[in-house]
């Protein structure tokens, strides 16, 4: 058993007593972090532009699945 | 070895335990919040796209497959541009419900449903298995993510 088995059988338990915790490490996967030197308001508007371009992929490849 | 990796288990939970952001501020919390949640729509969708790439080169040799998927990859697809457009609303100041959409998409098909049995090729079958395992994965997770928290 690997360590990856070892949290993915873990997950569920956390989930229930620690969501947020379950949350972090999705964000800790993900990774959107903010610098060191970054205000609020840049990090705010840089992860912004990044849900707006998500949205764009999104809608484009939801389009070819659509006539496909 | 198995204890030595255990003994690595709390050293990735404290990381994981560290926040991404620099500041307790609601607002940048929310933001990574929904940064994390349009992440995942993103995931799903590039879960979408393998499997229907796939599912398209098999149109003709499995038909009875094709038609029982493709309509479900559809309607996947549907709801997750759905919870991407409600997640930026959200971002943009809105009220919408971003994490019921989201929970929306995952519980938009059973799981079951996509999986390739049937088939009349094998080989087929593990391809098929392969393609759909990263979205029926990605799918799972969602409510253990976003379903916990309001």
């Amino acid at each position: 058993m690997n360590v990856v088995q070892i949290i993915t059988a873990l997950l569920p338990i956390f989930a229930q007593a620690a969501p947020l915790l379950v949350r972090d490490i999705a964000n800790l996967i993900h990774g959107n972090p903010q610098d060191p030197n970054e205000t609020d308001d840049a990090y705010i508007a840089r992860i912004g532009s990044l849900v707006d371009a998500n949205v764009k992929k999104i809608i484009d490849e939801d389009a070819d699945i659509q006539k496909g | 070895m198995i204890r030595k990796r255990l003994i690595l288990l709390p050293l990735l939970l404290l990381i994981a335990c560290r926040h991404n952001i620099n500041t307790n501020n609601p607002k940048v919390v929310f933001a990574a919040l929904l940064a994390d949640a349009s992440n995942v729509t993103v995931s799903v969708e590039d879960g979408l796209t393998t499997a229907n790439r796939v599912l398209e080169t098999i149109q003709t040799s499995e038909p009875e497959y094709y038609n029982r998927v493709k309509p479900l990859i559809r309607k996947i697809s549907a709801a997750n541009v759905t919870a991407a457009l409600k997640i930026q609303a959200a971002k943009n100041g809105g009220a919408d419900d971003w994490r019921g959409a989201l929970l929306a998409v995952a519980a938009s098909v059973n799981p079951n449903d996509l999986r390739a049995v049937g088939l009349r090729n094998p080989q087929t079958q593990s391809v098929i298995s392969a393609a759909i395992a990263g979205l029926i994965t990605v799918l799972s997770s969602i409510p253990d993510k976003f379903g916990g928290v309001r």
